[in-house]
């Protein structure tokens, strides 16, 4: 019998419809190629996937790389020709499930064509078929998942693995029950000010316990230093000055630890803290609401943080991987719905708001060129914020002399303007030839109810629909997709209103933060995973306890079951008996490491 | 039976060093004695040096603050993991725990490891910290009367861990690969130097680092000597200090050898390094003390918050600078601005007691801002420290001779081999009025300690009077505490009267009151002894000279 017959009726034993859909498949993705020590190993259109030398050490050196928590589920994704799941098996304690995900029928009766297994192959489950059935095969499998990624055999099916890693998220948000503490480190000032406020906002709606360290109260001291003509100075005080908030930073966190730091664009975390935090166990992550071109302090804190959140797909998420980061992925913006929402306007304040056509937004150079061309037309038009110095042409519609525009106005001019024009921002001229992201105005129009006509990105189509959003791909189709959006006021109530339920449904910053959270959460299983799973409320924890630890896991049966418990609650509850109640071994362990737990020293 | 003991220490290099004398005295108390010792694993290697170990048992201490710190872990995890670790620690059975590593974290250990006889920090019935055994208590509060300190930490370590006995020198085991590596290292410059002089510029705290412009003055001093050359030690994150000492050596013309050792030596090689050296120039750091156990001379800047009767190099062959400056030494927690303690230390004069040390020049003469101690060994077998130049105040050093005897024939019960003060205290006076002035309140406050023991013992308590009358207690007390501290006479008593009644290590209210009693009563007996000292005409004491022990040379050996 070949192997390839010996390997499927093997298979059947276990899982006899996947090995008759082996049998069907027929192969023929992967080339098999005869590795220097005489094994096979394969390739795929030019790349090894595979080591071309020796694909038995190599899938053990990738095997030793991995983490696994006692309990956990192993979901690997990646097929090849399986040896980095041999050696997994060989690594982990035969009772740790291992689940291996098929993306492709054929790959795997490739791999079964080329060696015959051993014995190791009856500890893998086997999740395949179309993606939510494989996304919930996985999720029955067990609880806490750990992902795992042999990355040149997964690379062959990226796209179905991001969404099963979607729906695997998806689960775990919908799922999650336990309350995290995070630190929020906001920016000194700048447009992640808001969002910072927001996100804060969400996360304390889904139950969090947040703290925000607000680093704006050191605003004013900042903007001093930018008043020095030096440019030396101005930028080696501003430096500094940033390095000082880092130190503040730090020893806010060494007050109270949180579960997660979520830093957003700007916070003044600079790397040798973010590494020292990494040393002492922290978890950091960035959602880094730039346009990665503009913006590129990313490359100097990429390696710093372990998760970063990103408002662009590719090439932004390779760039940053590229500069050292870890993790990386895509987070778009959002609206709070609590700050932008349909409002009921007075005639006084449609009077002062309201125009055919308004735009709010700073003098971007796109901006500047583009606009002039919508002056000497049938329709009123306002502009409304700053930094539109020298933009002569602008003058007689310029909004406020210029000045900046606060949220409550902002919000007024969205609702009482008849098509909000929504102009992503560029130094050149014309539009964005790289216009990918979406920008939050659009999420926070479409969060009024406001009627926007805005240019056309590249990730918009994954964010709303044509029927949601009315879209110019370029500067000339303006002045005539305005006059005919002007002409239909029942289409733009309907688009508008479209928009608004899909923001509603989908893109407000608690949907946002639940994916953040949920990401992390499955990327770190026996971490913030296991709190968002309730494991470490006080019923789950006096269930694991009650066997090792008995009289702990009565302490912890005074609690309310589904209350978090820590070491700080639980000392304090020990405490609490005062000198008369005697102390277990068990209590003063406890109290012990309640004491390590409280040490502050050694972090600033 | 085989005694078996367990220390506990594990916070820093040098305190593991320091442990050495301990171990000696526990084999002098009991010849067959097994020790083992619970180290943070990045000293594991530095516990390995010491001899007379069974075993050395290492936690990454570091770790686990970090997990149970953030939480990454769910406590029962956490629980599990450290039970497990300590499982082999309980079923030991120890007679004796020794916690050396004064923190609430390792006295919880020592607790839930438990032991009939448990000195230092230990958990009281209520899990706070309690402190077990007269000396460690001295020690633990120390920094209230560190003026009038006079006992190395080397020496509370081994009389709280064990007791009095004949003075044992620090010492530490020389590597075979460590010496020959040294070796190679030296030889890779060269030139033939005689006389290798190590340089510790950096230190874990800048507050006890002398500046390092001063350390590399000092060199190019000391490199006018043809047959010198330098070795500077010190880790990777003192690499600045370090460079800036090299630099400054240059631009001051130093002209000898010099090899830069920091950041690339093993705990072996730095020893082996060492080893091969004549001295060493430090900072009161880790180094020094290996440096010591390798018995090579030592001169010790004491600058900062460092005060070298605590924690200075052990015992005979060793010198210590220290500022003289009002401040000096400042205390722990001080963030000082100035540092100018720092600056009454000049690189010439340490340059010249350099020379001293290694017999190429006479004992320099001094300038008016630092006081300079010869180390040596006293006649109960203690580390001690003798002044060769500078003034220390008259009263400071009449008290600090008082108490050192004081506390050791308090805390041994044994009668001192050194000999009291020939003189009368500065205050004699008025010290002897203020203490006539005491014998009323501290009586009073022992009788009321009494009537509250008697409440106790009452039935129904009565609850809200043994309240009221508690808080008169403390009332009363707290009134008589800032005066009794503000004497000399009575200050280091007082502290000690204040942990005595802290230390909560019994249960129920009829016992905790009648400690306090006791308290009071060890509190009126000290100040009554003290009078009495302070009463007696002055003896006048024939001054004797005793050999010092020799001190092995391990770069002659």
């Amino acid at each position: 019998m070949n192997s390839f017959e010996a390997n499927v009726s093997r298979l059947a034993q276990s899982d006899a419809a996947l090995a008759a859909a082996i049998r069907q498949s027929g192969g023929g993705i992967l080339e098999i190629v005869p590795a220097r020590t005489g094994m096979p190993s394969a390739r795929t259109n030019g790349r090894w996937i595979h080591s071309a030398y020796d694909p038995i050490k190599e899938a053990q050196a990738w095997a030793e790389s991995q983490s696994y928590q006692e309990g956990e589920t192993l979901v690997v994704f990646g097929v090849g020709l399986l040896y980095h799941v041999e050696a997994l098996c060989a690594r982990l304690p035969r009772t740790a499930p291992v689940v291996l995900v098929v993306s492709n029928l054929s790959v795997l009766a490739d791999a079964a064509a080329a060696r015959t297994w051993g014995d190791w192959i009856e500890r893998v489950s086997w999740a395949w078929g179309a993606t939510e059935g494989i996304s919930e095969q996985i999720a029955d499998a067990g609880h806490p998942l750990r992902l795992v990624t042999y990355v040149p055999a997964a690379a062959l099916h990226a796209d179905d693995h991001r969404a099963i890693e979607t729906a695997l998220q998806r689960r775990a948000a919908a799922q999650a029950g336990g309350q995290l503490r995070i630190v929020v480190v906001g920016p000194i000032y700048g447009g992640s000010l808001p969002i910072t406020r927001y996100a804060v906002s969400a996360l304390e709606s889904l139950g969090h316990d947040v703290r925000w360290l607000d680093h704006s109260v050191h605003a004013t001291s900042y903007h001093q230093l930018e008043l020095l003509k030096n440019s030396q100075h101005r930028l080696a005080l501003q430096s500094k000055y940033a390095e000082m908030l880092s130190r503040v930073t730090m020893a806010q966190l060494a007050e109270d630890p949180p579960d997660l730091v979520l830093s957003l664009a700007q916070a003044p975390l600079i790397l040798p803290a973010l590494e020292h935090l990494r040393r002492k166990k922290f978890l950091t992550a960035m959602w880094f609401v730039e346009n990665y071109r503009h913006l590129t302090y990313w490359q100097q804190l990429a390696a710093g943080y372990d998760f970063w959140f990103v408002i662009q797909r590719e090439p932004c998420i390779g760039a940053l991987k590229q500069a050292g980061a870890k993790e990386v992925r895509y987070l778009p913006m959002a609206a709070d719905p609590s700050v932008h929402h349909p409002l009921e306007l007075t005639q006084a304040e449609r009077e002062e708001y309201g125009s055919d056509v308004s735009f709010v937004g700073a003098g971007y150079a796109n901006r500047r060129e583009i606009f002039p061309r919508l002056l000497g037309h049938d329709w009123t038009f306002k502009l409304w914020g700053n930094e539109w110095d020298g933009a002569t042409e602008l003058t007689s519609v310029l909004q406020r002399n210029g000045a900046r525009i606060d949220t409550v106005t902002c919000q007024k001019v969205f609702n009482a303007s008849t098509v909000n024009l929504n102009l992503h921002s560029w130094a050149g001229t014309g539009l964005d030839p790289d216009g990918d992201f979406v920008n939050p105005r659009t999420f926070e129009l479409a969060a009024c109810g406001a009627f926007q006509l805005t240019d056309r990105r590249s990730l918009m189509s994954g964010l709303f629909s044509e029927s949601e959003l009315a879209t110019v791909s370029s500067p000339d189709e303006l002045p005539g997709k305005i006059a005919g959006w002007l002409r239909e006021p029942e289409q733009r109530m309907a688009m508008a209103a479209q928009a608004r339920r899909r923001v509603l449904a989908e893109h407000t910053y608690a949907h946002r933060m639940r994916d953040l959270l949920s990401q992390i959460g499955v990327a770190s299983p026996d971490r913030i995973g296991s709190i968002l799973r309730g494991a470490r409320q006080a019923e789950a924890l006096a269930a694991t306890a009650t066997d090792s630890f008995p009289s702990l896991a009565s302490t912890l049966r005074t609690f309310p079951s589904t209350q978090r418990v820590e070491l700080k609650q639980l000392a304090a509850q020990i405490r609490s008996r005062g000198s008369m109640g005697a102390l277990s071994r068990e209590d003063l362990m406890v109290l012990m490491l309640d004491e390590y737990r409280s040490e502050t020293k050694d972090l600033v | 039976v085989t005694k078996q003991v367990l220390i506990i220490n594990v916070t820093r290099m040098g305190d593991l060093i320091q442990t050495g004398p301990l171990l000696s005295r526990l084999r002098e108390e009991w010849p067959d004695v097994a020790i083992d010792l619970v180290v943070d694993r990045s000293f594991a290697p530095t516990a390995a040096l010491l001899t007379g170990l069974r075993q050395v048992i290492s936690c990454d201490f570091t770790r686990l603050l970090d997990e149970c710190r953030t939480q990454s872990k769910s406590l029962v995890a956490l629980m599990q993991e450290m039970t497990a670790w300590a499982a082999p620690l309980r079923e030991t059975g120890y007679d004796r725990i020794v916690n050396l590593t004064f923190n609430r974290q390792t006295g919880l250990l020592a607790s839930y490891i438990g032991a009939p006889d448990l000195r230092g920090i230990t958990a009281g019935p209520d899990g706070s910290p309690i402190v077990q055994n007269p000396w460690l208590s001295y020690f633990t509060d120390l920094h209230r009367h560190r003026r009038f300190n006079r006992f190395n930490l080397v020496d509370l370590y081994a009389m709280g861990g064990s007791g009095p006995g004949a003075f044992s020198p620090l010492s530490v085991t020389v590597p075979a690969d460590g010496r020959a590596w040294a070796d190679v290292f030296l030889r890779s410059q060269g030139q033939i130097v005689r006389r290798w002089i190590a340089v510790q510029a950096g230190a874990s705290d800048i507050m006890k680092a002398w500046r390092p412009e001063y350390f590399g003055r000092t060199m190019a001093r000391l490199s006018l000597h043809s047959d010198v050359g330098f070795v500077m030690i010190g880790t990777a994150a003192e690499a600045e200090s370090i460079e800036l000492a090299k630099s400054t050596y240059r631009a001051s013309g130093g002209v000898a050898p010099i090899l830069d050792a920091s950041g690339q030596t093993t705990l072996h090689q730095l020893v082996g390094l060492l080893s091969r050296c004549q001295l060493l120039l430090t900072n009161d750091t880790g180094p020094m003390h290996l440096a010591v156990g390798v018995g090579i001379p030592v001169i010790d800047l004491s600058v900062g918050h460092v005060d070298h009767h605590e924690t200075g190099p052990y015992g005979p062959g060793h010198w210590v600078i220290q500022p003289d400056l009002v401040c000096s030494p400042c205390g722990f927690d001080q963030i000082c601005a100035h540092h100018a303690c720092k600056d009454r230390l000049l690189p010439e004069e340490v340059a010249s007691l350099c020379l001293h040390a290694i017999g190429l020049g006479p004992f320099p003469s001094w300038s008016a801002g630092v006081r300079v101690y010869q180390s040596s060994a006293d006649f109960d077998g203690l580390g001690s420290f003798i002044l060769r130049a500078g003034h220390v105040d008259a009263g400071v050093a009449w008290y600090a001779a008082f108490w050192r005897r004081f506390w050791y024939e308090d805390f041994t019960g044994k009668p001192s081999q050194l000999a009291p003060n020939s003189e009368p205290a500065p205050d004699h006076d008025h010290a002897l009025a203020w203490m006539k002035e005491a014998v009323q309140p501290l009586r009073r406050l022992e009788q009321h300690a009494r009537h509250i023991v008697a409440l106790t013992r009452r039935h129904p308590l009565p609850v809200s009077i043994l309240q009221r009358e508690q808080a008169l207690l403390r009332q009363e007390r707290e009134q008589l505490l800032p005066r009794m501290m503000a004497h000399s006479v009575t200050g280091p008593a007082t502290v000690a009267m204040i942990r005595d009644i802290h230390n909560d290590d019994v249960v129920g209210l009829t016992m905790l009151a009648d400690r306090q009693v006791k308290a009071y009563q060890r509190w009126q007996q000290r100040i009554a002894l003290t009078r009495k000292y302070l009463s007696a005409a002055p003896v006048q004491i024939e001054k004797r000279q005793r050999p010092l022990p020799m001190m092995q040379s391990a770069a002659a050996g």
